[in-house]
């Protein structure tokens, strides 16, 4: 007996739904000379999309190359044939994995005091509290360690930024000035140490009748009074 | 694009254009009495325009949380640095009108109008200085950085353009041509305006490459539909002369398909009329040109490549706002690929 073939389905033209950008808002139409020779445009329309992504990923690969090689602790050594920069790459170089393993540390150990304390700037209620926090760091490159003690009736938020670079010095703060010049100056601020110049914790005493706004500081080192970092505190409306 | 939408950008445009044009004229009364300057300063900003820029700068820092006043001088330094580069880009392509009326240079004279874009360059570091008292240092160094690095990337950009021309270049590509886009015009019409918003809004830098990939193809599809209206829009509400590309010599997408696309004896003698002075590129030579266009499918592909980078822009948005919770602000941004494509 002849064995006869079973009918099957011809293969889809697709196996999954069309999720291409390129149709998000319809049907590209086809060019005049394309209609003439009675082709799509499909391709011709495409490339400029394809030739686009291609520059800005290779303009991104660019920025994250330059990136990476300023980070690189000690760079292209080939490179640097000058000893000072070389001196100055190591140096740079150390002071990075120094500060790394500071902050891994920190992570690891909540500093003393630290502990009990919440952590989260401007969730504090009405009525007088007392709180510290530990900042937002800018970068990973700094050592200085800032708790904040808030008092203040106002609900508040704290943001401090310590620059980058090592602290070993005192540190203090400026008194912080309003952004309307015409608002008094908050002049409750004190720097206690924590026994070590790189960590100190910052007591901000706000006064119940102080105007709701942002007042911006300068976190000082030294006796030369070195910029180190800045503090912004913003009281909030009722 | 659904009415909306259409009118919740044209709402926004409008609201976020009026308090980025007050900043503005603070700013300019400040120059008001510098003697044959302040008037002439006012003179493009008075002119009007969308403010897209000022709207887009605004709108992410709302997006992500910012009160609208930390944005507004960042806005307003945005624009004021818009209209120095349109005075100077007037007289670099020796182009004739703005916003309708005759460019700065034409009224003025060259040497005056070089001295009032950079009065507008200047004017527009004074609200970046005073963004220290809104966002404090951090914030403010932060965006003074991004406009440093926008500044930068747009004079490279316009470099890459005016060497084309000057050299009388027909072998750039359509890659060539979104590189200069990148620099030239995506830098601070999108990718800035939408960095620095999500900065203020975030208090912090922004690393965040999608912000870059949104930009980049909005900015790209806005320049391709605008080169598109240069050539076919509607010339009350375009505001510049139309064909004004082509006397100009400009390497649009359009002229870049048009070389690798037509046959060797038409792209040389595109090459001998693209290597005369502009006054010798006359009507009948723009309509020869835009003729060759059309019959190449070269203004079709621009329109169709525009359609695709807006496209691409509209799926690029859902990763760079992902963060940005539902708002009026979002949806303003999230429409504006579709808007571009459809202004007249």
């Amino acid at each position: 007996m002849k064995k006869r073939s079973r009918p099957k389905k011809p293969p889809p033209e697709r196996v999954r739904p069309v999720r291409d950008f390129g149709t998000l808002f319809g049907e590209e139409k086809p060019s005049a000379e394309e209609v003439s020779k009675g082709k799509r445009a499909k391709s011709s329309a495409q490339a400029p999309v394809a030739d686009a992504y291609r520059v800005i990923d290779d303009y991104l690969r660019q920025g994250r190359r330059a990136a990476e090689n300023l980070w690189t602790p000690l760079g292209n050594l080939a490179g640097a044939g000058e000893p000072s920069l070389l001196t100055e790459r190591f140096l740079r170089g150390a002071a990075d994995l120094s500060s790394a393993w500071f902050d891994m540390l920190q992570t690891l150990s909540p500093a003393e005091g630290q502990r009990d304390a919440p952590t989260a700037p401007g969730a504090f209620d009405a009525g007088k509290r007392q709180a510290s926090s530990v900042p937002r760091k800018n970068g990973a490159a700094s050592s200085l360690h800032v708790e904040i003690a808030l008092q203040s009736v106002r609900l508040a938020q704290v943001t401090v930024d310590v620059f980058p670079g090592q602290h070993d010095s005192p540190v203090s703060l400026s008194i912080l000035h309003a952004t309307d010049a015409k608002t008094p100056p908050l002049t409750g601020v004190e720097v206690q140490s924590l026994g070590k110049a790189s960590a100190v914790r910052v007591v901000l005493r706000v006064p119940e009748a102080q105007p709701p706004g942002r007042y911006h500081g300068v976190l000082l080192a030294g006796p030369e009074r070195r910029p180190c970092g800045s503090l912004t505190l913003e009281l909030l409306e009722e | 694009m659904p009415t909306r939408e259409a009118a919740l950008v044209r709402a926004v445009l409008d609201e976020y254009g009026e308090i980025a044009s007050r900043g503005i004229e603070q700013y300019l009364d400040r120059a008001r009495n510098a003697e044959h300057l302040g008037p002439l300063l006012a003179d493009y900003p008075s002119r009007g325009g969308r403010s897209l820029r000022a709207s887009l700068c605004i709108a992410a820092a709302r997006a992500f949380g910012a009160p609208l006043n930390d944005a507004v001088k960042s806005a307003v330094s945005l624009e004021l640095l818009h209209n120095a580069f349109l005075v100077h880009d007037d007289i670099e392509d020796d182009s004739e009108e703005r916003r309708r009326l005759p460019a700065l240079h034409v009224l003025h004279g060259v040497p005056t109008a070089l001295n009032v874009g950079d009065g507008l360059a200047v004017l527009s570091l004074g609200p970046l200085i005073d963004n220290h008292a809104t966002l404090g240092p951090r914030v403010a160094h932060g965006v003074f950085r991004e406009a440093h690095r926008m500044a930068q990337e747009s004079v490279e950009g316009q470099a890459l353009e005016l060497a084309w021309r000057h050299k009388n270049d027909v072998q750039v590509t359509s890659e060539d041509y979104f590189r200069m886009v990148l620099k030239k015009t995506c830098w601070y019409t999108t990718i800035y305006p939408c960095r620095v918003g999500a900065m203020i809004g975030h208090r912090r830098d922004i690393s965040h490459e999608g912000f870059v990939r949104f930009g980049f193809l909005l900015g790209a599809a806005f320049q391709i539909q605008d080169d598109v209206l240069n050539l076919a829009g509607d010339h009350g509400r375009y505001g510049k002369e139309l064909g004004g590309d082509i006397r100009e010599g400009k390497r649009t997408l359009m002229l870049i398909h048009l070389l690798h696309s037509a046959p060797p004896a038409v792209r040389s003698e595109l090459h001998a009329l693209l290597a005369l002075p502009r006054r010798r590129r006359g009507d009948d030579e723009v309509a020869w040109v835009q003729g060759l266009m059309r019959r190449h499918g070269s203004i079709e592909h621009a329109k169709n490549a525009a359609n695709q980078l807006a496209g691409a822009a509209a799926f690029e948005f859902g990763i760079a706002f992902r963060e940005a919770p539902r708002s009026r602000d979002r949806d303003f941004i999230e429409a504006l690929p579709h808007w571009i494509l459809e202004r007249a």
